[in-house]
C-alpha cells in the first residue's frame, strides 16, 4: 500500500453524490454513507474520503489500482480495518447507525448478514472443514432461523436463486470451481436476506465467460431483489459492465466519481484516462501486431 | 479418439521452429491434451492458445517443458522430436525452449536474489563466467525496464508487475528460440498487464522472439500473436489468423469467448452471450462434439458425431458441424439467444 503524498493539485474529489440512475427514486436515503473517512496505519493515512455513497438498489464501482486503498475501505465498513492493525476515524452511515460507533455485537450482526461480502479468492474465505451445506445453515442459525430444517431449506432456495443444484451442499470448498464458489458466495447473502453486497475483486481470479456470467448474476440481484452493490474492481472495463455509478481511487482518494456512462465517455481525471486506456479490448488495432 | 485433430498445419511458409503433432496428454483416466497439433514458425512471430480453466492449455504449456511427459503424439524443435532427449541434449531443449508462468511468486525462490534468479540460467547452461553473468544479468533487468540495483533485492520487495518482469528477464537470460508465456499477465492489474503485454511486443521485436501466448482473454492475445488456437476441453477447436478469428468467428465457442470480454467502449459493447454450465468433466468427456451441451446452436449431428477440425478458408481450420452457418452469419439470432442479457 503505497503512502498519500500531498494532494495532487490536478485531482478534484467531483462529489455528485445525487446524480445517479439506480432504478430507485432520487431522494431515498442512500445504504451506505461515508462521511470524512480516515484509515491510517500509524501516522501513514491510507484512505482520506471526505463522501462517498452507495445509493439504495444501486451498483456503485470503486475502482483503482492495488495499493489504492478500495480493499481498506471494504474491510472499515465491515469493521475489519482495526483487525489489520489499522486506525479507522469518520462516519459510515448503514440503516441509520453508524458502523464506526458499534459495540462488537452490534457489528457482528451487520457484517455477514446485513452487509454480506464476496472476496476474489472465494474457496480461501471459506472455512475448508465445513461442508457448503453447513456454512449456511451455521450462518442462517446465527442470524435468524428458527432450525436446521428452515435453515436447509433456504438454503436450497438460495443456490437455485443462484443457478445451482441443491446437491452442491453436500460439497467441501475446496470440490467448487472458482465460479460456483463465488455463486455460494452470493447465495450466502440471498438466504440472509442481505441488503448490501460488498464484491472486492470476486471476478479477478475467473475466465472471462465465467465473470460475463457471475457480473450477470449481480446484476440480477440487483435488479430482482433491490439489493445495492459496492463492487470493487481494478478493471474498468468489468465496472464499465455492471455500474451504475463509479468512483476511480487513487492513492487513498476519490479522484473522479460519477455516473458510469459519463465518467467512461469523457473522463475528466488524467488517472481515469490511464485506466481505461489500460483495459485490453478486442478489435482496437483489428489485426495482429 | 483423435479422429479428425490430425494435423492441419498452419499455412505458415516455411518449416516451422517448434511443432506439436497429435499431442496427447493423460493424467489416469483424463486426457488433458487430446490430440493437439500446432506450428510456430520463427520468430517474430506469435501464436496465442486460447481456452477456459480445464481446457487444457496450461497443460500443454507444461508438456512443452517437458514438465509433463506426453502419452501419444510428438513435439519437434526444428524437426527433432523431443521425446527422446536426453541429458545434454535434453538441456539444450530447456534452454531454447523457456516458459514465463501466471504466478511468479510461486516460481521465485523467496531466498534468492533477484540477481541470484536471473542469472541461473547463465550458470546453468554455461553461458557466462560470473563477472560477465553480472554485466549481462544488469543488461537484462534493464531490458525488462527494471533498474541494476533490483538485482541486489529480494522477489518480496518488488511489486507483482516487478516480478514478472523479472520472470520475462530470467526466461530471457539463456537466449531462447521459444518462449511459452503461460497466463503471464491474469494475476496482474489491468494496468499492469497493459505494460507487461507492452513489453513483451517490445522483446518480440529486439529478439526476434517466436512465443506461445496462452490466455483465457482474447482481447489479449489480439495485440500480440499473428495466429490463435482456441482450445476446448482438450482439442483444438477452431485455429486461424488472430484477426480473421476475432472478425468472424467460425465456431460458437469463439464466438462467446469473443463475446465474454467486458468492454468499456459503449458503442462497442454487445449482448453477451452466457455459456450455461461449466465445461463438463475432461474425464468423461461428451459423446460428439466435445462443445455440444452447451452449444446454443448444437443439433442431432453434433450430439453423435465429433466435428473434425477442417479448413473453411485459407489458413482457417474449424471443429464445428454448422461452421459455414456461423460464418455466414446465419445463426447470429441463436448464438445470442434468451441467455444473453
Amino acid at each position: 500500500m503505497s503512502a498519500v503524498g500531498p494532494e495532487d493539485p490536478g485531482s478534484r474529489p467531483i462529489r455528485d453524490g445525487l446524480d445517479h440512475r439506480g432504478p430507485v427514486a432520487d431522494g431515498s436515503m442512500p445504504a451506505i454513507e461515508i462521511h470524512d473517512l480516515s484509515i491510517a496505519f500509524g501516522a501513514r493515512e491510507v484512505v482520506r474520503l471526505e463522501h462517498l455513497e452507495v445509493g439504495e438498489g444501486e451498483i456503485l464501482g470503486l475502482a483503482g489500482e492495488s495499493g489504492s486503498g478500495k480493499s481498506m475501505t471494504a474491510l472499515a465498513i465491515l469493521g475489519l480495518a482495526p483487525t489489520v492493525g489499522a486506525t479507522v476515524r469518520g462516519t459510515i452511515r448503514f440503516e441509520g447507525r453508524d458502523l464506526l460507533a458499534l459495540s462488537p455485537r452490534e457489528l457482528r450482526d451487520v457484517r455477514g448478514r446485513r452487509i454480506a461480502m464476496v472476496f476474489q479468492s472465494p474457496i480461501a474465505s471459506f472455512n475448508p472443514v465445513f461442508r457448503v451445506g453447513d456454512l449456511f445453515v451455521r450462518s442462517l442459525l446465527l442470524h435468524g432461523a428458527r432450525n436446521r430444517g428452515e435453515a436447509r431449506a433456504r438454503a436450497e432456495e438460495a443456490l437455485r436463486g443462484v443457478l445451482l443444484a441443491p446437491d452442491l451442499l453436500g460439497r467441501y470448498p475446496h470440490q467448487l470451481s472458482g465460479g460456483q464458489a463465488q455463486r455460494v458466495a452470493i447465495a450466502l447473502a440471498l438466504a440472509l436476506r442481505s441488503r448490501v453486497l460488498l464484491a472486492d475483486e470476486p471476478t479477478s481470479a475467473l475466465d472471462v465467460t465465467v465473470q460475463a456470467e457471475i457480473l450477470q448474476l449481480v446484476r440480477a440481484l440487483r435488479d430482482e431483489r433491490g439489493m445495492s452493490v459496492l463492487f470493487i474492481s481494478h478493471d474498468l472495463a468489468v465496472v464499465a459492465e455492471l455500474c451504475d455509478r463509479i468512483a476511480v481511487m487513487r492513492e487513498g482518494r476519490i479522484v473522479e466519481e460519477g455516473p458510469a456512462d459519463d465518467v467512461l465517455r469523457a473522463p475528466r481525471h488524467e488517472y481515469t484516462r490511464a485506466l481505461v486506456a489500460a483495459v485490453p479490448k478486442v478489435g482496437r488495432i483489428g489485426g495482429g501486431p | 479418439m483423435s479422429e479428425g485433430t490430425s494435423s492441419v498445419s498452419a499455412p505458415t511458409p516455411g518449416s516451422p521452429l517448434l511443432e506439436v503433432r497429435d499431442l496427447v496428454v493423460r493424467f489416469g483416466p483424463v486426457r488433458a491434451v487430446d490430440g493437439v497439433s500446432l506450428a510456430l514458425p520463427p520468430g517474430p512471430f506469435g501464436l496465442g492458445l486460447v481456452g477456459e480453466s480445464g481446457s487444457g492449455k496450461t497443460t500443454l504449456a507444461r508438456a512443452l517443458m517437458r514438465l509433463v511427459p506426453a502419452s501419444g503424439g510428438e513435439i519437434l524443435l526444428e524437426g527433432t522430436p523431443v521425446s527422446q532427449l536426453r541429458g545434454r541434449e535434453l538441456n539444450r531443449y530447456r534452454k531454447a525452449v523457456q516458459i514465463v508462468f501466471q504466478d511468479p511468486d510461486t516460481t521465485l525462490d523467496p531466498r534468492v536474489r533477484i540477481g541470484g534468479a536471473v542469472g541461473e540460467g547463465l550458470r546453468v547452461h554455461r553461458i557466462a563466467d560470473r563477472a560477465d553473468a553480472a554485466r549481462r544479468v544488469v543488461r537484462l533487468l534493464e531490458e525488462v525496464g527494471l533498474e541494476a540495483e533490483h538485482a541486489r533485492r529480494y522477489p518480496h520487495q518488488l511489486s507483482g508487475g516487478q516480478r514478472q518482469r523479472v520472470a520475462i528477464a530470467r526466461a530471457l537470460a539463456v537466449e531462447p528460440r521459444v518462449l511459452v508465456l503461460d497466463e503471464p499477465t491474469s494475476a496482474l492489474d489491468v494496468t499492469v498487464q497493459a505494460r507487461i503485454l507492452e513489453l513483451i511486443r517490445r522483446l518480440r521485436d529486439s529478439h526476434a522472439l517466436a512465443y506461445l501466448l496462452v490466455s483465457h482473454n482474447l482481447a489479449v492475445v489480439e495485440e500480440l500473436c499473428e495466429e490463435t488456437s482456441v482450445m476446448y476441453l482438450g482439442r483444438i477447436v477452431e485455429h486461424g489468423p488472430t484477426s480473421a478469428l476475432l472478425s468472424t468467428p467460425a465456431h460458437p465457442y469463439t464466438v462467446a469467448l469473443r463475446s465474454a470480454v467486458p468492454e468499456i467502449d459503449l458503442h462497442a459493447r454487445r449482448r453477451r452471450i452466457v455459456l450455461p454450465g461449466t465445461p463438463p468433466d475432461a474425464a468423461r468427456p461428451p459423446a460428439g462434439c466435445r462443445f455440444h451441451p452447451r452449444c446454443p446452436v448444437a443439433v442431432d449431428l453434433c450430439r453423435t458425431q465429433v466435428p473434425p477440425l477442417r479448413e473453411v478458408a485459407r489458413g482457417r481450420a474449424v471443429a464445428c458441424h454448422r461452421a459455414q452457418e456461423v460464418l455466414g452469419g446465419e445463426l447470429e439470432a441463436e448464438l445470442e439467444g434468451p441467455s444473453a442479457r
